[in-house]
């Protein structure tokens, strides 16, 4: 009789065991920083290569990143017209703090990622000027603005892991911003 | 609980070695109440597979005579008491005794009405081991879609959830084994973590029945029996081998299940099963990284007693499901892209390795359940049960720093544990009424790891609920009424501003049903029911805050909803004589209070872009539909079946069509049942065509793309049998999508991106390996 019980507890036990577990509790979640990928803030940077025009800035900022919210701040690109500007990008995770410069990582991985510039309605020629060794990158680029007038830039950056061929086709989509570009 | 059976001694004359087939023997007997050892009149037993049920006797007595040498198999059936199978080696002239026994002497809880014959007229379908068996390799989801009135909702191929009267998710409850699935149904990408191989039976209840196990079984009630020891003495195990030529899919599953000769009342099992697949095809192309793997186990043992019975069950199911790449899109102009190509933007030549982006699910099951039999006539059930489900999402997008790619950490990581314990009273006051009566509680602690999107909570849940059953006399007409309230405390942990906080919602609500059945003739059956149900609003209906990759859109969710509380009202029509049966099952559901996803009018700016944004809201609603199932017996060789499904929801404060219900469908096959030579058994041969209108009742601005047109499949299946000394081995090919149609499903979210998956040969085999001899047991004398 006994060994049958035992044997009985022993599969019943057997059988209510677990071998997974979660490790974290309910109340206690982890605080809401996450991977540290995120690009919340992007700011292009204007500084006139004839150093007359007034260095100026254009920054979309994402605070909560995919978040539910939209961005609260978003600027208009407002350049001179007939001027030649160097542009420099940065890119910035404010959910950290002190900020992680994202921008730096793409430089170091500038052999899968690609700025492009559309700009439609506003004439401004815009050309990147840094290359990755290969291809050119777009963390600098040049923009030639011609005559006044208003219409949109979209800056993409294009995460192109082992797929970079130096256009705007392959890899995803990691920013896509249209700014309001007014020449005046 | 199972209906046990207990087959006593037989006399053997000896054991004669014979070649070839003597059909010269005699099986006889008498059917007997195990506890009252009366004999069971008119009871209804079946012989040897294609003959047709025979009633016993006044005495409970009946007779087989001109039977084989070999393998038998006996089906008993009686109303209050189930059916059951057993085998039985037929060596000479036999005479047996069946003992049946019920626990308590009622109705299964599930069973509107039993007992006639092999088609159903009842609220209740089913799928059995047989036709498990032939889908072996098969996911739950798909499989359950054999069943009329269900629909699938997938994303892609590997990813397939039931859909019932248009209602899914958080609306359709799964239980398995006794103990309701918990894990993050909410999602419409997270598909059941359930094995279909270790069942033995699949139902589907529709409607609000089953107030025994939850308040909010809308849809209705999927339950999946994982097979138990066998009543016999010995050692059994099954082998189950399945392949997939679309995807180079196998499967492999088996079972060992073993009763002690001594120890009568000890049964345990263990089962397993393995699949693997590559990636999947189109009539036109290979989608790039679409294979899977899985690998299950499960493992039960029981001791049963008249008086005491025991009971433990432990799962494990994982999964590593591939996401076809081209539908991770990083925003809405790489969406446009993928939907405006022609052809999928991802393709790649065979293989079975899985890559980004890809979701890993792992769920594990233990419970413990005891039977008591207070008295005679009174039962009390005591369950424990503890889940732990665990998502995880693996996105395209690796991170950008090299050393935290190399950790290969999902981006998002879900994990959920859920306590359960029930009491239940189950009583027969007469054998025409019987009461069931619980309480029940439960404790969900869920947390997450990576992004936000739904934040880490805990709920509690306590309910009591009471279920009467009466039938009359001449089991004409059957009255099932219940009622349930439960208590629900749920308390999200989550940051807002740096700081964290913790508001706590309270909901309560009761639930009720009635259902009248009714069978005023052999032929006709009726059933009506009226039912209330409500559910809170899930975790992800009130505080989702995020980017779905794979949808490319922003949900957003709402903290004020409040429980969604609805009426329904279902009826069944049944018409029956020996070559046709009929089924109509109108039903409609009226919600006060409906929530769903609501498009928003402007859309959520991100870094990446625009996305539309998606709010969740409440409305009224109104859900009606028509399930009908016909089958015609043209002669005892060709059977003729057909089954449509018409479902139609209206959002009725905004007075338009709700999105995502299933269109309009018609099936329809002919299984031609070919005669048996040699050692072939029952070897069929089915081939059947389902056509799928398109669906009209959409609202195009809330879509990327408008609904795909109609579209009309083939399938064919050839099946037979081998029997042999330990069992009948049934092997078989299916081919799916026979024309290799060139198609797309409204409910099926990649149909974005690609086409439907092209033809597709499934090979099945099922071993039985029953090493069983009926033994002389040394409990009841023979006559």
């Amino acid at each position: 009789m006994k060994t049958k019980h035992l044997m009985i507890s022993g599969l019943m036990i057997a059988s209510i065991s677990s071998c997974k577990k979660d490790d974290d509790l309910p109340q206690i979640p982890q605080p809401t920083i996450n991977e540290g990928e995120v690009i919340t803030t992007m700011t292009l940077t204007f500084t006139d290569q004839a150093a007359v025009q007034p260095t100026v800035t254009a920054t979309f900022r994402d605070p909560d990143g995919e978040g539910g919210n939209g961005p609260d701040v978003f600027d208009a690109i407002r350049l001179a017209p007939g001027t030649t500007y160097n542009v420099s990008i940065l890119l910035l995770n404010e959910t950290e703090s002190p900020a992680d410069t994202i921008s730096n990582e793409i430089l170091e991985e500038d052999d899968e990622h690609l700025f492009c510039f559309t700009a439609s309605g506003a004439d401004v020629t815009i050309t990147r000027t840094d290359t990755d060794g290969t291809y050119e990158v777009g963390l600098a680029s040049q923009w030639v603005t011609g005559m006044a007038g208003n219409g949109t830039v979209t800056v993409v950056l294009k995460h192109q892991p082992g797929v970079k061929d130096g256009t705007c086709a392959p890899g995803d989509t990691d920013i896509e911003v249209e700014f309001v570009t007014e020449i005046q | 609980m199972r209906f046990q059976i207990i087959i006593l001694a037989l006399l053997f004359i000896g054991w004669h070695p014979s070649h070839g087939q003597e059909c010269t023997y005699t099986l006889k007997g008498t059917i007997k109440d195990t506890q009252s050892q009366l004999p069971l009149p008119f009871a209804s037993i079946q012989c040897c597979v294609t003959g047709t049920p025979v009633l016993a006797d006044i005495n409970g007595n009946f007779r087989f005579d001109s039977l084989c040498k070999g393998w038998q198999t006996l089906v008993v059936h009686q109303l209050g008491y189930g059916a059951d199978t057993f085998h039985i080696e037929l060596q000479s002239d036999t005479i047996i005794q069946v003992y049946i026994e019920s626990h308590a002497q009622m109705l299964d809880e599930f069973k509107v009405s039993e007992d006639h014959n092999d088609h159903e007229i009842a609220s209740k379908q089913e799928i059995k081991e047989e036709m498990i068996a032939q889908y072996t390799g098969v996911d739950l989801g798909t499989l359950v879609s054999q069943l009329s009135g269900v629909q699938t909702l997938q994303t892609g191929n590997n990813v397939t959830k039931p859909v019932i009267r248009g209602m899914h998710s958080n609306r359709l409850i799964i239980l398995i084994g006794g103990v309701r699935m918990e894990g993050q149904q909410w999602g419409s990408e997270h598909a059941p973590e359930i094995d279909p191989m270790n069942a033995e039976e699949i139902a589907l209840i529709k409607g609000a029945g089953s107030l025994c196990y939850a308040p909010d079984a809308i849809a209705g009630l999927l339950l999946v029996e994982p097979a138990t020891p066998q009543s016999e003495p010995g050692l059994q195990a099954n082998m189950m081998l399945g392949g997939n030529s679309n995807g180079r899919a196998g499967t492999v599953s088996g079972s060992i299940a073993y009763r002690h000769p001594l120890l009568k009342k000890l049964g345990m099992r263990i089962q397993g099963t393995l699949r693997r697949g590559g990636n999947v095809h189109t009539p036109d192309h290979m989608l790039r990284n679409t294979g899977m793997k899985e690998h299950n186990f499960s493992a039960s043992a029981s001791w049963n007693d008249r008086i005491f019975s025991i009971d433990g069950f432990y799962s494990q199911f994982n999964t590593q499901i591939g996401i076809y790449s081209g539908s991770h899109t990083g925003n809405l102009t790489d969406l446009s892209k993928a939907i405006n190509s022609p052809v999928p933007l991802e393709t790649a030549d065979f293989t079975y390795a899985i890559n980004r982006p890809y979701q890993i699910a792992e769920h594990e099951i233990s419970r413990i359940r005891t039977v008591i039999q207070m008295k005679k006539d009174h039962l009390l059930i005591l369950q424990y049960d503890r889940q732990y489900n665990k998502r995880g999402e693996y996105d395209k997008h690796i991170p950008r720093n090299d050393s935290l790619a190399a950790l290969n950490l999902p981006e998002v990581q879900l994990e959920l544990t859920t306590h359960h314990a029930s009491v239940r009273w189950e009583a027969a006051f007469t054998p025409q009424f019987t009461m069931e009566s619980g309480v029940a509680g439960q404790s969900i602690g869920n947390t997450y790891e990576g992004k936000f999107f739904i934040p880490n909570y805990r709920r509690y849940q306590t309910g009591a609920f009471t279920v009467f059953r009466y039938q009359t006399k001449d089991e004409t007409t059957r009255l099932e009424a219940g009622m349930r309230y439960d208590f629900i405390r749920q308390t999200p942990y989550m940051f807002q501003g740096g700081e964290l906080i913790s508001p706590t919602a309270n909901y309560q609500g009761m639930a009720a049903q009635i259902q009248l059945t009714h069978r005023p003739s052999a032929y006709w059956s009726l059933s009506g029911e009226l039912a209330t149900t409500w559910r809170p609003p899930a975790i992800n209906e009130l505080f989702s805050d995020g980017l779905h990759h794979s949808a490319a859109s922003v949900e957003i969710g709402n903290a004020s909803l409040q429980p969604e509380r609805s009426f329904n009202m279902a009826m069944i029509v049944g018409y029956q004589n020996k070559i046709f049966t009929a089924t109509i099952e109108p039903y409609c559901n009226w919600f006060a209070n409906y929530l769903y996803l609501s498009p928003d009018s402007l859309p959520t700016l991100t870094i990446r872009g625009a996305f539309p944004t998606f709010k969740y809201r409440e409305t009224k609603a109104l859900y009606y539909c028509v399930d009908a199932r016909f089958n015609l017996l043209i002669a005892k060789w060709l059977d003729l079946r057909a089954d449509l499904s018409v479902v139609r929801a209206f959002n009725l404060n905004e007075m338009e069509h709700i999105q995502m219900i299933p269109s309009d469908r018609v099936r329809t096959f002919a299984q031609f049942n070919l005669p048996v030579r040699w050692v072939v058994k029952s070897p069929f041969v089915r081939i059947g065509g389902m056509y799928v209108f398109e669906q009209k009742r959409v609202r195009d601005a809330v879509d990327f793309l408008p609904p795909p047109p109609g579209y009309f499949l083939m399938e064919a299946q050839a099946d037979l049998g081998f029997q042999t000394k330990t069992g009948v081995i049934r092997t078989g090919v299916r081919v799916t999508n026979l024309l290799n149609t060139r198609y797309r499903d409204y409910m099926n979210r990649f149909r974005y991106f690609t086409n439907e998956i092209g033809r597709a040969v499934h090979l099945y085999i099922h071993v039985p390996l029953n090493n069983l001899n009926i033994q002389k047991s040394n409990q009841k004398p023979t006559t």
